[in-house]
């Protein structure tokens, strides 16, 4: 017990030294700037300032002295400081600048000796002191004293090899701190697995030095980092990236541990490293039960504390867990079995009082850690226990038998009362037992009296009590989504990219749980997601998503526990439950914080259904609800892979990516201009090089005729006694030739190198062409999002629709993880939500139809998405009753289209849907026939440059193709001439380029061509033709055909006048105002600075009818309607209930205008006239009721319905609102179809 | 390219100098055929010379085409011609280029625009053609009548003419 004793003195030691060595280091940096000043004053001989200045650094010398005077250690330093003092008070009066110099020694010997920290090797200091350059330096009596008492200081030292064992752990976990701190660095910038295992390792190297040293104050510190390098490991197991809030984790961990290091002995930063483990980011995240276990664990250790109440991080559940008491039970268990040895060795008195000091504390601790799980009447005993034992050991009271066997038994006691805690008669007996007068302090009565109901009311602690003090009653503040206000930026920046994935993940699991083959996996995935999403809301603060994921959770651990899924009415709960979450998400992605309407509702429907299950389980009468088998074992929630990896995100405004995207396709323009340019200057090259070596040849002919001239006035020359060998004679033509020759041949030399040149320039354009490429590629892929995104939207109102039509529909969606466009992808949303509608609406039948033509009454839609050349394809399809053309066609006569007696194509028939308000509904229905048809689809469409087609069978179901151009992109393009005109062809369709010697043209019996490949035989057409201009050719001329399949399948053959080869181009669209013309994906700008159309030639065949079959008044009423949709006007002061009704009114059909309030209203309807109103009733300005009113009170606007929502739910509001001429008052919150019913009925009457 | 194209900039910018007059009253006119129509001063505008036009197939007669200016593709109807007016002669190979980016839309156009000013607000509209009735805004006064165009709905009006 002695060792125990001697090392908790070095543990207390080197605790107050540290704390006393960081005032001393502040103080000194401070004097440290203050003989700066000093210096500075000297040299401007300011001496008033100089004087008051040195002053201030006396103080301060004075300041650490008296700090060391209190802590009553280093007296060999503390006599050394005040000696300094002592001369410095001399000699700074008069400093003269060799003293000066002195003190700025004397100053960093000290600064040496700080960092050294060496702290008994003040001998430097000394002798300083004694130079005896100082006014009045240290004696050598004095500095023989000094020494005396440094050597004394060392023999005083308390067992120095131990504090200096201590120094190595510190030394060693310093180390491998750094090295986790240098590596924390790399882990932030590159985020690799590698630099995570380096990092764990120098943390489990810290764990294992504590470990192995095993310093008592440390232990605890020792898990702690062990579970930090489990949890690195379970990182490192799941080879995910540590993306920004874990790096942000690691920052904030090594900034505590750093903090820690400045101050062990401080009980809260060690808290606070506990505090970061319990965040629900770690794999293995530090649990309640957990905490307590360290924060006992610490405690305990430090056996010297005072009777001071310290703080402690206090873990308060409202509800008692057994866990809890359990983890308690245990604590004390182990405190009794160090307890009893001593206890029962009478014989040792000393050792019984030494074991009961070490212990007493301990008593204090679990009266802390009882408080803190709801065991208000243990912490008392403990208390009391304590108290009895503190006094016992102060007054050195000899603890006799009796006095021992009291102990015994009260300790035997309280583990009678820990076991069951509900026993009456374990607390009388305990109460009894304490009352006992042996006692120094016994309980008297009315004690007693207060601490039985204390220890009683712990009946309650039971499962049933837990339920009890469960909330049962969701309240608005639990479904606030309203942000902290110092919301930490990056953590929120982190929330909004996960939170879109999280619970749209979420929704997609939730379905696949409530479909007819769900799995446990599922229910852990949606568990685990519900976990994640909790921590993340809680991460941040948003309490809306953090309850609601928190019993969401709960609901499903009990399910996944107990492998069971889900009954139909707790489905119904959860889908709602999960599409609220979406709802929320979206909210915030818009940095609103309004709570949807029903979320109050869906929360309190989740909370019940968490309670009925805590409190007995789930209902089995129901049939839906299913056991699992085979059974799931305990660990598979752990195994459990992560569905979505997390990278590091930011957010980039959509303008920014969009001018990228336009500028990468402006450089690929530039680059095919440049590439045209060289092709051109390449074959101009070649025309050169040619015309060289036609100059070099005439240049030799020359040559030749130059020798042959001279030769023939040779006689004539006055050299003409030499023969032409003894002597060459040239004339001037000679040498004008052998100059010509000379540049022919330098001619010749530079076209050779241009040539390489030239070569050499197309190979690194090539280089370049791959690296813009694949620049163009990274770029475009910023904007792909994939469809997954808008799945589980599309789910939603499939099941929306189902509920208002009472229709069971199952939606398959294909191509979850096709890339699209998220322009394209959000232009899409409502053609896509409306086509859905009208599936589940107009096509699938009801159940009892569906049976009786011996279909599944369970109704199939089919939402297909694929890539297909530069376009993107969407196909739905449904099993449903199909287009009927008679009925079609009917409508069309009733409406005036056509007439009776006109025939029609099936094509054409079908054509008429698309025809604005065109619907053969006679009446309108709650979800898709409210007067807008097809069109609406159509124009959407056109506006993304897409079209549509349709093919139906009926009874069997109708097939709707989208194919939508992937703008802003390049593609690969065919150039072909027209006449005088470049055309590019895009490769939809396209599939094959025929040489005209590849086919044979034949002329059928009507005298039309037709072409023959091998056996095959196709259609042909001109591409002139397809374009309505003039075929420049006679019939009988072959040409190049393009071989191109139509989406029925259909293969043509369309003969184009000239083949100009491929190229790369932007395809641009044409503005805003033209949305889409026939045949016309876009244009692209050519190398020349020419427009092309890219032509769409599938398009071009199978979507060449036109409206020409229909009457002229038909005619002008669709070009006036074309896109016009119902008008709903919002009225409403908050942006968020504006923003509901919005969404809701928009995804029905409508056309939505928004006003604040009823004077922006009235501004607003200048320059249009809604269809439909809905209002709040208390509005800023201009309420509801008085808006109503006025609008009502206006012939123009008299007979618009208006519908008014509100919160006012007296009868009294509700007559004052019917009077001002309100059709419909509405309450909140209100169901979504409720109000889509009253709108959808205003409207059609 | 061979053609000389010729840029003149009527923005704002450039009249401000010259103009003294209350920008407010300000306004641009042109003519096609007999309509006098006007236009914000405030509108981006620029007139163009002897631009090449690239026709666009399956596109109706008065849709002249597209023209490439600085790289953006601009729609170019003929006016004359959608209004059923005589439609101009070939030797009139001036285009007015209204609004920017993707919002620009260009025309022919006889003349210059003129600037305008000290025009009075008609309360009356007269009777119009159909085709341009709903593309009104107001009606002022000055030396002759002019109509301010409404030039988003009209355009977007020929834009799905264009597009049927």
């Amino acid at each position: 017990m002695a060792t125990n004793q001697s090392v908790f003195n070095v543990i207390n030691q080197e605790i107050e030294f540290l704390t006393i060595w960081k005032e001393i280091t502040l103080l000194f940096e401070q004097a440290t700037e203050i003989l700066k000043t000093i210096v500075d004053y000297q040299i401007n001989n300011d001496i008033d300032a100089f004087n008051t200045t040195v002053e201030t650094y006396k103080q301060h010398w004075l300041q650490i002295g008296d700090i060391l005077k209190e802590s009553q250690q280093q007296p060999a330093l503390l006599y050394t400081l005040l000696s300094f003092v002592d001369i410095s008070t001399q000699s700074l009066q008069d400093l003269k600048s060799i003293q000066l110099t002195l003190l700025n020694q004397w100053h960093y010997l000290f600064n040496d000796y700080l960092i050294t920290e060496d702290y008994l090797e003040i001998s430097p200091l000394i002798e300083c002191l004694s130079d005896s350059q100082w006014t009045r330096p240290l004696t050598k009596k004095s500095k023989n004293d000094l020494f005396i008492v440094l050597d004394n200081s060392k023999q005083l030292t308390i067992n120095t090899e131990t504090l200096n064992h201590y120094h190595h752990i510190w030394d060693k976990i310093r180390t491998f701190f750094n090295e986790a701190q240098i590596v924390t660095d790399k882990l932030t910038n590159r985020s690799n697995i590698n630099e995570l295992q380096n990092y764990a390792h120098y943390w489990s190297m810290i764990g294992e030095t504590i470990a192995n040293e095993e310093p008592k104050d440390l232990l605890s510190l020792g898990d702690i980092c062990y579970l930090l390098v489990d949890n690195c490991q379970q990182l490192i197991k799941k080879n995910s990236c540590l993306n920004s809030e874990f790096n942000q984790l690691l920052k904030e961990w090594q900034l505590l541990f750093k903090i820690y290091l400045h101050d062990v002995s401080s009980e809260q930063n060690l808290f606070s490293l506990i505090k970061v483990l319990e965040n629900n980011l770690w794999p293995v995240p530090l649990t309640a039960k957990d905490r307590i276990m360290f924060v006992e664990l610490n405690t305990s250790n430090e056996e010297n504390e005072t009777n001071e109440t310290k703080e402690t991080i206090a873990v308060k559940p409202v509800v008692i867990s057994p866990e809890l008491i359990i983890t308690l039970s245990n604590e004390f268990v182990l405190l009794v079995k160090n307890l009893s040895p001593a206890i029962m060795d009478i014989s040792d008195k000393e050792n019984f009082k030494i074991v009961l000091k070490i212990h007493y504390l301990k008593f204090k601790h679990l009266s802390k850690a009882s408080e803190t799980i709801g065991l208000q009447g243990l912490a008392k005993v403990f208390e009391f226990i304590s108290a009895n034992i503190i006094d016992g050991c102060e007054n050195e009271i000899d603890f006799s038998k009796n006095e021992r066997i009291l102990f015994k038994d009260s300790l035997l006691l309280i583990q009678a009362y820990i076991m069951d805690v509900t026993n009456k008669n374990s607390v009388l007996a305990l109460i009894n037992h304490l009352q006992a007068s042996e006692w120094k302090f016994s309980l008297d009565q009315s004690q007693a009296q207060t601490l039985a109901p204390l220890l009683l009311d712990l009946e309650i602690s039971s499962e049933d009590a837990q339920l009890d003090n469960r909330k049962i009653t969701a309240e608005e503040n639990d479904i606030s989504l309203k942000l902290p206000d110092e919301v930490n930026q990056e953590l929120l920046d982190s929330l909004l990219n996960e939170l879109p994935i999280l619970t749209t993940n979420f929704s997609i699991v939730i379905q696949k749980i409530i479909s007819s083959d769900p799995n446990i996996k599922q229910l852990i995935e949606a568990q685990r997601i519900a976990h994640t999403l909790k921590g993340s809301g809680n991460i941040v603060g948003i309490t809306g998503i953090t309850v609601l994921t928190h019993y969401l959770e709960e609901i499903l651990e009990y399910l996944t526990e107990k492998q069971r899924f889900p009954t139909k009415e707790l489905a119904v709960s959860l889908l709602e439950a999960a599409d609220c979450l979406e709802l929320m998400c979206e909210i915030i992605l818009i940095g609103e914080n309004q709570s949807p309407d029903d979320s109050l509702q869906i929360l309190q429907s989740i909370l019940d259904w968490a309670n009925i299950i805590r409190k007995e389980g789930l209902p089995k009468k129901d049939e839906d609800s299913i056991n699992l088998t085979p059974k799931l074992k305990k660990n598979d929630i752990k195994k459990t892979p992560e569905v979505t990896e997390s990278v590091t995100m930011i957010r980039v405004s959509s303008t920014l990516i969009d001018k990228l995207l336009r500028m990468a396709g402006e450089s690929s323009i530039l680059r095919e201009q440049l590439k045209e340019g060289l092709n051109q200057f390449s074959e101009e090259l070649k025309t050169l090089n040619k015309l060289t070596w036609s100059i070099q040849t005439l240049v030799s002919k020359l040559d030749k005729s130059v020798n042959i001239h001279n030769y023939n006035s040779y006689n004539k020359n006055i050299y003409s006694q030499f023969d032409s060998l003894e002597m060459e004679q040239y004339s001037e033509l000679h040498t004008v030739t052998s100059h010509l020759e000379e540049v022919a041949t330098d001619i010749r030399n530079i076209n050779i190198s241009m040539d390489e040149q030239l070569v050499d320039l197309k190979y690194l354009i090539q280089d370049d062409d791959v690296i813009q490429k694949e620049n163009q590629e990274i770029v475009q892929s910023i904007r792909m999002v994939t469809v997954s995104t808008i799945a589980s939207r599309c789910q939603r109102i499939v099941r929306q629709a189902c509920r208002m039509t009472n229709k069971e529909v199952e939606l398959n969606i294909k191509g979850n993880d096709v890339l699209i466009d998220s322009k394209i992808l959000n232009g899409m949303i409502d053609p896509l939500m409306h086509i859905l509608r009208n599936s589940v609406d107009h096509g699938i039948e009801t159940k009892d139809i569906r049976q009786q033509h011996h279909k599944n009454p369970l109704g199939k839609i089919s939402l297909e998405f694929s890539h297909q050349g530069n376009y993107i394809i969407i196909r739905c399809q449904d099993d449903g009753k199909g287009l009927s053309n008679d009925n079609i066609l009917q409508t069309a006569i009733n409406k005036g289209l056509i007439s009776v007696n006109q025939k029609l194509t099936d094509a054409e028939i079908q054509k008429l849907i698309l025809m604005p308000g065109f619907s053969t509904r006679t009446n309108a229905t709650q979800v898709s026939g409210r007067g807008i048809g097809m069109d609406i689809v159509q124009t959407k469409i056109s506006e993304l440059q897409g079209q549509m087609s349709f093919s139906s069978i009926k009874d069997q179901g109708l097939n709707i193709e989208i194919a939508i151009p992937q703008m802003l992109s390049s593609m690969l393009s065919l150039l072909v001439r027209c006449g005088s005109r470049t055309m590019a062809v895009s490769n939809r369709g396209l599939e094959k380029i025929h040489h005209p010697d590849d086919y044979q043209l034949i002329k059928n019996d009507t005298k039309e061509f037709s072409c023959q490949i091998g056996k095959e035989r196709y259609s042909t057409r001109y591409f002139s033709e397809l374009l309505g201009m003039p075929i420049a050719h006679n019939n009988t001329k072959k040409l190049p055909a393009l071989r191109i399949t139509d989406e029925i399948g259909k293969t043509y053959l369309v003969f184009v006048d000239e083949l100009l080869g491929y190229r790369d181009l932007l395809v641009k669209d044409m503005g805003d105002y033209i949305s889409h013309i026939q045949g016309i994906t876009g244009a692209s700008i050519l190398g020349n600075g020419e427009v092309a159309p890219v032509i769409d030639v599938v398009e071009l065949l199978h979507h060449s009818i036109k409206y020409d079959f229909l009457l002229d008044d038909a005619t002008k009423s669709m070009i006036n309607n074309v896109g016009k949709l119902p008008i709903a006007l919002v009225v409403d002061d908050s942006l968020s209930a504006r923003r509901s009704v919005v969404m809701l009114l928009e995804d029905f059909g409508l056309e939505v205008k928004t006003a604040i309030d009823g004077l922006d209203a009235i501004k607003e309807m200048e320059s249009m006239r809604p269809n439909i109103m809905i209002v709040d009733l208390e509005m800023p300005r201009m309420n509801g009721i008085d808006f109503t009113a006025h609008i009502k009170g206006n012939e123009d606007t008299k007979n618009i319905p208006v519908i008014m929502i509100t919160s006012r739910t007296t009868e009294k509001h509700r007559k004052q609102a019917k009077a001002a001429g309100v059709a419909v008052y509405m309450t909140k919150p209100f169901l979504e179809e409720e109000l889509i019913n009253n709108v959808s009925k205003l409207m059609s009457s | 390219m061979d053609l000389e194209t010729e840029i003149t900039d009527l923005s704002l910018v450039n009249l401000l100098d010259k103009a003294t007059v209350n920008q407010q009253d300000l306004r641009y006119g042109f003519q096609i055929g007999n309509l006098n129509l006007i236009y914000d001063i405030h509108l981006s505008c620029e007139l163009l010379k002897n631009i090449p036009v690239y026709s666009i197939p399956n596109t109706p007669k008065w849709m002249l085409g597209l023209i490439n200016l600085r790289g953006n593709l601009i729609p170019v109807f003929d006016l004359e011609d959608y209004f059923g007016f005589e439609g101009l002669d070939n030797q009139y190979q001036l285009w007015l280029v209204l609004g920017k980016g993707s919002k620009a839309v260009a025309f022919r156009v006889k003349d210059y625009p003129e600037l305008l000013s000290d025009l009075t607000k008609e309360t009356i509209i007269p009777k119009l053609i159909p085709k341009i009735e709903n593309h009104i805004i107001a009606v002022y006064k000055g030396e002759k009548l002019w109509l301010e165009l409404d030039k988003e709905s009209f355009f977007l009006t020929l834009g799905k003419m264009v597009c049927i």
